[in-house]
C-alpha cells in the first residue's frame, strides 16, 4: 500500500511513437511530392509509381501492427485494447522508418519479406542491436546481390546530371529517399522531437557533431563538400531516427553522449568503405554496445555508486 | 517535469467549521487537564505536557475517550468532544497591535507554545525563503492561503525580517498561479524588503530542497537559510497577532473517486470520514485515502484518520491498473530526476546509492513503461 500508484503521465510507447511518425509528416509529404506527384506530372512515373515511396512506408506500418497484434493476440494471449496491442512496441515505427530510408529503387516484395522476416525474429531476440539498422543492412545487401544495384536517385535524377550546393539539399533538391530529401524539414522535425522529450537529443547531437568534425575536415583534405558529405546517404535522418531507439541506444545524459560520438566516428570510418551503409553499420555495431557504455557512464558519476 | 494538469475547479473556499465531534488524540506524555463529562471551552487548554498544551478546537462536552480513530495510520486513544456549536472562547485576550514589536526571544517562545510552526526560527540566518508553491501539482492549498490571506502573510514576513534581523526575503510562488502572481505583485511594493520571485511551473519544485536548488547557489545555502511555509506563516500571524493556538487550517479534497474537488477550511482534530461526507460525495468505492499529494502522498488505511496539523490535501483516487511492461530504455526517469539521481539503475542495483532520493515520485509518474521505482528508492521523505 505504501508503494501504490495513482496517478500516471500520459507518456507511453503509443505516444511517443505518434509523436515522432507524426513530426515526421512534412518530411514524407516533401518526399512523396519530389518523388512521386513531380515524377508523375513530368512523366518520369506512372500512377502507380508515383504512390511508391509512400508505399514502403504504409507497408512499413503495416508489418510492424501485424506483428505487435500477432505477437500479443496469439503468442502472448494479450486481451488488451486494438490500440494497446498495435502499441504494444515501436515495430510499427521502426517498419515506417525503415520506409523512409529504403532507397525508391529498392524491389518492395524483397523490402516487404525482408522487413517481416526481420522484424518478427527480433520479437523474440533479447539481444539488443539496433534492428532498423540490421534491416536496411540487409536489405541493402539482398538488392545488390539480386539487383546489382542500389542508388537513391529517382528516375528523373538519373536522367540528369546535376551540381548541387549546401542550399540545395536544405532545400530539397538534393538526390535521396524521403529520409534525406529535405534537410530543412528534417531539422524541424528533429527539434519538434527533441522539445517535445521525444527524442534522446544527447545522442543526435553529439553524433552529428562528431560527424561534422570529421567529415569537416575530410572535406578540407578533399574534393568533397561538407554538404555532399553530411547532407546525403540519411547520415541526418539515421541520426535523429535510427540511433536514438529507445531501446538499443544509451539511456543515461552521459552514455549518449559517449554513444554518439562512438556512431559519428564510425560513420566516418565506414564511409569509405561503403557510404550508403555507413551510418546503418556504425549504429548497429554502437547499439550491440549499449549496455556496456551505459555501464561506464554510471561508473563515471559517482554519485550513483 | 513541466505542466502537469490538476482537475481542481477554481472556486472558493469551502468551510467545515462546525463538526458534530472533534477528536484530540492522547499523545503520550500529556497530561489530560479537563474533566471528562464536563464542559469544555474553545481554545481552552484540555492536555498538557510541560510547556506544549493542546486545546479544544470547539466548545461543547467532552463525551469519552474511544481508540476507534487512527492517527497516520495508528490507532491512539482520544478525547472525543461533542460541539455545542456555540463557539464560546474561554476569555478574549485581543489583538496585538504590530506584530513586529516582539522580541526575538518573545516570538520564538510563543511559535513554540502555540506549536506554530516547526520551523527553528533561532537561528542565525540571514535569508528567508517564503515557500508559496503547492507542494503536488494536484494540491491548491497554499495557493489558496495566499489568495485569501495575503495581506496578513505579507504583514507577518515583514515582521520576521525585523524580529530575526533577515537581510534577504524571497517570496517564492508558481509563475502560473496568475491570480497570486497579480494580488502580490499589488501588494507587495509596501514592503520593499520582500523580494517575489516566479518560479516555472514544475514539479516537484514546491519541496523544500528542490526549490532551494533552484532560488540560491550551493554557497548561499550552505551560509544558511530559513525555509517557510505559507501555511506556517498564516499560524505565526494568528498566534502573534492574537496569542491564540491554532484550531483550524485549509485541506484541499480531490481525487477520481469523489464527485467534486474543492478546498476546505475545517478544524483540526476532525474524523475525514465526517469531513468528506459534510463536503462532497464518493462516485467509486474502490478508492484509496491519500494525504499530501497524489504523486508523493502517503496512503492511509481508511478514511477514519484524523485531520492534524500536517495535513494538507486528501484525495480519493483509484489505483493506476495500467499493467508494467519492460523496460524500454527511454532513460527519462534519470533525466528528469531533479537529484539527478538514476532510478533504473538504482532499481537493479540494491547497493545503488540512493539516500538523496527526496520521494517525489516523478520516476514513477513519468515512466512509459508504468514501472513503479517506489519500492527500489531508499532515502527519506521531506516530511
Amino acid at each position: 500500500m505504501k508503494n501504490n500508484v495513482y496517478v500516471r503521465s500520459h507518456r507511453s510507447i503509443k505516444n511517443i511513437s505518434l509523436v515522432r511518425i507524426g513530426l515526421l509528416v512534412p518530411l514524407i509529404i516533401y518526399g512523396f511530392y519530389k518523388n512521386g506527384i513531380y515524377l508523375f506530372v513530368n512523366k518520369y512515373a506512372t500512377v502507380l509509381g508515383m504512390f511508391k515511396p509512400l508505399l514502403f512506408i504504409i507497408i512499413g506500418g503495416l508489418i510492424g501492427a501485424i506483428i505487435n497484434l500477432f505477437y500479443e493476440f496469439v503468442i502472448k494471449k494479450n486481451r488488451s485494447k486494438l490500440i494497446d496491442l498495435l502499441f504494444s512496441s515501436f515495430h510499427i515505427e521502426y517498419g515506417m522508418l525503415l520506409g523512409c530510408v529504403t532507397s525508391l529503387n529498392t524491389n518492395i516484395l524483397l523490402f516487404s519479406v525482408t522487413t517481416f522476416a526481420l522484424l518478427f525474429i527480433s520479437k523474440f531476440i533479447r539481444k539488443r542491436v539496433n534492428v532498423m539498422a540490421i534491416v536496411f543492412i540487409i536489405i541493402y545487401v539482398l538488392q545488390m546481390y539480386l539487383f546489382k544495384e542500389y542508388s537513391f536517385a529517382n528516375n528523373y535524377e538519373t536522367s540528369r546530371a546535376f551540381s548541387l550546393d549546401f542550399m540545395d539539399y536544405m532545400v530539397g533538391r538534393g538526390t535521396g529517399g524521403i529520409a534525406s530529401t529535405h534537410i530543412i524539414l528534417l531539422i524541424v522535425s528533429m527539434l519538434g522531437i527533441s522539445v517535445s522529450n521525444n527524442n534522446k537529443s544527447y545522442i543526435t547531437i553529439s553524433s552529428i557533431v562528431t560527424a561534422i568534425l570529421l567529415f569537416g575536415a575530410y572535406s578540407i583534405v578533399s574534393k568533397n563538400t561538407l554538404g555532399a558529405l553530411l547532407l546525403t546517404n540519411n547520415i541526418l535522418f539515421v541520426y535523429t531516427y535510427i540511433a536514438t531507439d529507445y531501446i538499443t541506444s544509451s539511456y543515461t545524459a552521459t552514455g549518449g553522449v559517449i554513444f554518439g560520438i562512438l556512431v559519428g566516428v564510425l560513420t566516418f570510418g565506414f564511409y569509405f568503405i561503403n557510404p550508403i551503409l555507413s551510418p546503418f553499420i556504425a549504429v548497429a555495431v554502437v547499439s550491440l554496445f549499449n549496455r556496456l557504455i551505459d555501464k561506464i557512464a554510471n561508473r563515471l558519476n559517482k554519485s550513483y555508486v | 517535469m513541466k505542466n502537469i494538469k490538476n482537475d481542481l475547479i477554481n472556486e472558493e473556499i469551502h468551510d467545515y467549521l462546525n463538526p458534530e465531534y472533534v477528536y484530540i488524540p492522547i499523545q503520550s506524555g500529556y497530561e489530560l487537564v479537563a474533566k471528562e463529562n464536563g464542559k469544555v471551552l474553545k481554545e481552552e487548554v484540555i492536555l498538557t505536557k510541560g510547556n506544549s498544551n493542546i486545546y479544544s478546537p470547539i466548545s461543547g462536552t467532552i463525551v469519552g475517550q474511544t481508540d476507534s480513530v487512527l492517527l497516520n495510520n495508528k490507532k491512539v486513544k482520544s478525547l472525543v468532544i461533542k460541539n455545542d456549536y456555540k463557539e464560546s472562547v474561554k476569555k478574549n485576550t485581543g489583538a496585538v497591535r504590530y506584530i513586529s514589536d516582539y522580541s526575538k526571544k518573545e516570538l520564538i517562545s510563543l511559535i513554540k507554545e502555540y506549536q506554530a510552526s516547526s520551523v527553528d526560527l533561532s537561528t542565525d540566518a540571514k535569508r528567508l525563503i517564503i515557500n508559496g508553491i503547492d507542494k503536488d501539482p494536484f494540491e491548491k492549498t497554499r495557493s489558496y492561503i495566499i489568495d485569501s490571506y495575503s495581506d496578513k502573510i505579507l504583514e507577518t514576513i515583514d515582521a520576521l525580517i525585523d524580529v530575526l534581523d533577515i537581510k534577504e526575503t524571497i517570496f517564492a510562488i508558481n509563475c502560473n498561479d496568475t491570480d497570486n502572481v497579480i494580488n502580490l505583485s499589488s501588494h507587495i511594493g509596501t514592503y520593499p524588503n520582500i523580494k517575489l520571485k516566479l518560479m516555472p511551473d514544475m514539479y516537484p519544485i514546491g519541496f523544500k530542497s528542490i526549490l532551494l536548488k533552484n532560488i540560491l547557489s550551493k554557497k548561499q545555502i550552505s551560509e544558511g537559510v530559513l525555509v517557510i511555509q505559507v501555511e506556517d506563516l498564516l499560524n505565526i500571524y494568528t498566534v502573534l497577532k492574537r496569542k491564540k493556538p491554532i484550531l483550524e487550517k485549509l485541506v484541499t479534497i480531490s481525487g477520481n473517486a469523489i464527485d467534486k474537488s474543492m478546498v476546505v477550511r475545517t478544524k483540526i482534530g476532525v474524523s475525514m470520514v465526517d469531513l468528506i461526507k459534510h463536503v462532497c460525495n464518493i462516485k467509486n468505492d474502490d478508492y484509496f485515502v491519500v494525504i499530501n499529494g497524489l504523486i508523493s502522498g502517503v496512503t492511509l488505511e481508511d478514511l477514519n484518520n484524523l485531520i492534524t496539523p500536517n495535513v494538507r490535501s486528501i484525495f480519493l483516487n483509484t489505483l493506476d491498473k495500467q499493467k508494467e511492461v519492460e523496460c524500454i530504455n527511454c532513460g527519462l526517469c534519470t533525466l528528469q530526476c531533479p537529484l539527478h539521481l538514476n532510478p533504473k539503475y538504482i532499481k537493479e542495483h540494491s547497493k545503488a546509492n540512493k539516500s538523496a532520493c527526496i520521494h517525489c515520485g516523478l520516476c514513477t509518474y513519468i515512466c512509459p513503461s508504468r514501472i513503479n521505482f517506489k519500492p527500489y528508492l531508499g532515502g527519506s521523505n521531506e516530511e
